[in-house]
């Protein structure tokens, strides 16, 4: 303990200026974040205004990097002309020393700012206190630990800045091998891929520090990360995606939903222009139906096989959807990406097609009233909100995370009117708004507790009544006053649906024109 | 006596350069080891083997009965290790890093490091990066005497020193000398010949020889071989007359094998006419010299 003690205040020493800087920093931060909703003041940087507090965040988290490197770097473990090398180190002690300074540098006074902001907010610190440890290791294990993977395996700056771009370059071949894997789309999905890929990056960095500290032996350190991220990348392009998805949603003959795909028609096509890297949007309108009240029915995902006559297939596998079908929901537009070369390959072409949906039911449990205000009140379920006066949102502060939510106010019950910006249907229905469940995702690693999120309720659709398929949206306003109905989601079913099209006109598919 | 540090076969390649091969060498308790040789001969290479700041390519080497691959942490509380190559922490002040080192090491001696501040002249309250080169190296080497190391390993610890730090360099070490084993690199013949007791000599990667200083000077011989005619040869020059040089009157050579009645005969054997036969004492560079003259006459190209 001793020589780790020694250790830590000769890093004290040498680093104070670093510290102190550090400690300003948090300071601010804290200062910023105690009260979210208050303008802050703007600085000029770059040939723009930044509200000082959406600045100090990136300043005070890249400052960290640069101090946790320094520090490391203090005792460099690449190179043999170290002088420390040759003193009795013990290597453990000199590794625990450095965590010490992250510890007490860096993660009590994050802690310290945690009970300061969770005080000023009147949230419980003591229940919070759980959320607040897992957050600080979550930040660790983002920020620390590959910092100190850098610091390890580097003797300087430049070795350092050389790492950072082979991460880059390492990370982009993760991105290309999920991209290219057959629904590769369902990556966030594939819970146990992804586990497999976390695992193997931070256990390679936390093994390269360790053998680093042990050993010295940077070769066979920087190795380690080098055959974790090729790993990562084969365990990327190789993880059976569609089979996990259709484990978890197995194919079902009923469905707490009716789904029915039509025919698209000409008029689809045009109204929506959307265009990515290149890639074609296809648009399959469904009239949806039967939704069970206080439920909704989510689909999650999306397949699309094309079939010609011919006997070409095509399918790109598994895509995310996440539309929501309320109960009074009538219909919903389903869609599919296609690669250019793909597109030409049919288009002008009849073809069969055959898609399965992922569905999801969430049925309202534990339902309660909130009535939402201008100003920011209190709701032990939410934290604290109030309404976004722009829109029909709420703007909410909670502790860590935000609860998972349903949430539904009927308009024609607010004290407000109903701004009609495009037609005004005959009858307004409720709306909604969902936030998925997070109880089991691991922590994001926040320096401030509070966790800014918006319950945004989604505008109704309402269609005209001979049946343009365009739909128009009625803009909803959130006044003072509306009583909004709160419910917990439970999961209560998942399951995979199939329906097959036969001649579709595939041009009919493509939403927007195209460019060339 | 035990052996401090033994090495068998050691080797260390760099892609297609030996820097080291197959070096075999004992050094034991209490002796002042000096290796010495030319420049890029594997001395330093051979000491970061020792010291575990490089891997050998094969061979093995033991470092106070250890593998020097396990020489590291608590190995150097008894291993006081100095080198013109390492980089001192510039930031802090002598006493600091006197005070810092301090607590590393259970057997440091303040009142030796007191001594050693007064010997070196070394202040306190100065910053190591203020201090000059000759400073630095006596605050190195201070800060490896002052905790009464078992082995000194110092690696051309006199380089581009001005003659009076080294002479307390060398004063220091000898008084260390007399409780520790020292082992060092250097090219100053002239100092290393005042106080080591071995020394050992390589070049081009392969150890040459290695013994008793007093033993090698002893069987190295400057000798001139005086003719009142041209030399007569009578038969072909032992292998262990080096830089034979001949005039009309006179040839010399180094004998690296004296016994004054061998080499009387072996020279009467070669030359019938030889007169007369002066044989003369030869310092520690000059028999340095000499060996690295017949290496390089060897010495494939």
């Amino acid at each position: 303990m001793d020589q780790i003690l020694t250790i830590f205040r000769k890093d004290g020493r040498k680093h104070w200026p670093e510290i102190l800087a550090s400690l300003i920093l948090l300071a601010a931060y804290a200062h910023l974040n105690a009260h979210p909703w208050q303008r802050s003041p703007s600085v000029f940087l770059f040939g723009s205004y930044w509200s000082l507090q959406s600045t100090v965040t990136p300043v005070l988290i890249l400052f960290w990097i640069f101090m946790v490197f320094r520090v490391l770097q203090t005792e460099s473990l690449v190179g043999d002309r170290q002088w420390w090398v040759t003193k009795p180190y013990d290597w453990w002690k000199l590794l625990a020393a450095k965590l010490l300074f992250v510890l007490v540098v860096i993660l009590i006074p994050v802690f310290f700012v945690h009970v300061y902001i969770l005080h000023g907010a009147n949230f419980p610190i003591i229940r919070n206190l759980e959320e607040s440890l897992v957050s600080e290791l979550a930040l660790c294990l983002v920020v620390i630990v590959p910092v100190f993977a850098l610091g390890a395996l580097s003797s300087g700056f430049g070795q350092a800045l050389l790492g950072l771009v082979a991460s880059f370059f390492g990370i982009y071949a993760i991105f290309w091998a999920t991209e290219s894997a057959p629904s590769g789309d369902l990556a966030n999905f594939a819970y146990t891929s992804q586990s497999i890929q976390t695992f193997l990056i931070f256990a390679a960095m936390i093994v390269a520090v360790v053998l680093q500290f042990a050993r010295r032996r940077t070769w066979w350190s920087r190795a380690l990360i080098l055959i974790a991220f090729v790993l990562i990348v084969l365990v990327a392009r190789f993880t059976p995606y569609a089979k996990d998805l259709e484990q978890v949603f197995p194919l079902a003959q009923n469905a707490p939903v009716s789904i029915s795909i039509r025919q698209p028609t000409e008029s689809i096509g045009r109204q929506i222009s959307w265009l990515d890297k290149g890639d074609i949007s296809l648009e399959i309108p469904a009239k949806v139906s039967g939704v069970n009240n206080n439920s909704v029915v989510l689909v999650e995902e999306i397949k699309l096989i094309l079939k010609t006559p011919d006997g070409k297939n095509w399918t790109r596998g598994w895509f995310s959807q996440l539309k929501e079908i309320w109960p009074q929901d009538e219909r919903v537009s389903l869609s599919y990406r296609m690669k250019r070369e793909d597109y030409e390959k049919f288009k002008g072409s009849t073809v069969q097609i055959q898609i399965e949906l992922a569905l999801w039911e969430l049925r309202e449990q534990d339902p309660a009233e909130f009535v939402a205000t201008g100003y920011p009140s209190r709701n032990s379920r939410l934290g604290i909100c109030r309404i976004d006066s722009l829109s029909a949102t709420l703007d909410c502060l909670a502790p860590y995370r935000n609860p998972a939510l349903m949430a539904t106010f009927d308009p024609k019950q607010a004290q407000c009117y109903v701004s009609n910006e495009a037609y005004a249907g005959p009858e307004l229905n409720p709306v909604h708004a969902w936030l998925p469940p997070s109880e089991g995702d691991f922590p994001a690693p926040m320096i401030s507790p509070l966790d800014n999120y918006f319950i945004r309720f989604n505008p109704t659709k309402s269609w005209m009544p001979n049946e343009d398929e365009s739909g128009r949206s009625t803009s909803i306003t959130l006044c003072p006053g509306t009583k909004i109905r709160l419910a917990t989601p439970k999961d209560t079913w998942r399951g995979r649906l199939k329906f097959h099209l036969d001649n579709v006109a595939f041009d009919n598919l493509v939403a927007g024109s195209l460019s060339d | 006596m035990n052996e401090v540090i033994r090495t068998e076969s050691l080797t260390k390649k760099y892609r297609s350069l030996r820097a080291l091969e197959g070096v075999n060498l004992d050094i034991r308790e209490g002796s002042v080891y000096a290796l010495v040789g030319p420049n890029g001969a594997g001395k330093t290479t051979l000491i970061r083997i020792l010291m575990n700041l490089i891997q050998a390519s094969s061979g093995c080497a033991t470092v106070l009965g250890m593998n020097s691959k396990n020489v590291r942490g608590s190995a150097f509380t008894q291993i006081g290790y100095v080198s013109e190559n390492q980089e001192i922490p510039g930031w802090m002040r002598v006493g600091e890093l006197l005070d810092y080192l301090h607590s590393f090491y259970p057997t440091w001696d303040t009142s030796l490091e007191a001594n050693l501040l007064i010997q070196f002249s070394l202040p306190r309250d100065r910053k190591v990066k203020a201090l000059s080169r000759g400073m630095r190296m006596k605050l190195a080497l201070a800060s490896a005497l002052a905790f009464h190391p078992k082995l000194i390993v110092l690696d051309e610890p006199f380089g581009g020193l001005d003659p009076l730090v080294r002479d307390e360099l060398i004063a220091s070490l000898r008084e260390r000398a007399q409780e520790a084993t020292v082992f060092l690199s250097s090219h100053d013949l002239t100092e290393i010949e005042s106080f080591a007791s071995h020394i050992g000599y390589l070049d081009n990667g392969r150890l040459q020889f290695s013994e008793d200083l007093g033993a090698l000077l002893s069987r190295f011989r400057e000798i001139e071989l005086v003719f009142d005619a041209l030399p007569q040869f009578s038969d072909a020059l032992p292998a262990a007359w080096l830089q034979t040089k001949q005039s009309s009157t006179s040839v010399t050579f180094v004998e690296a094998h004296f016994e004054q009645q061998n080499t009387a005969d072996q020279v009467h054997r070669v030359f019938a006419n030889v007169k007369d036969i002066l044989y003369t004492p030869m310092t520690l560079r000059s028999v340095v010299l000499a060996m690295a003259r017949r290496s390089s006459e060897v010495r494939p190209q």
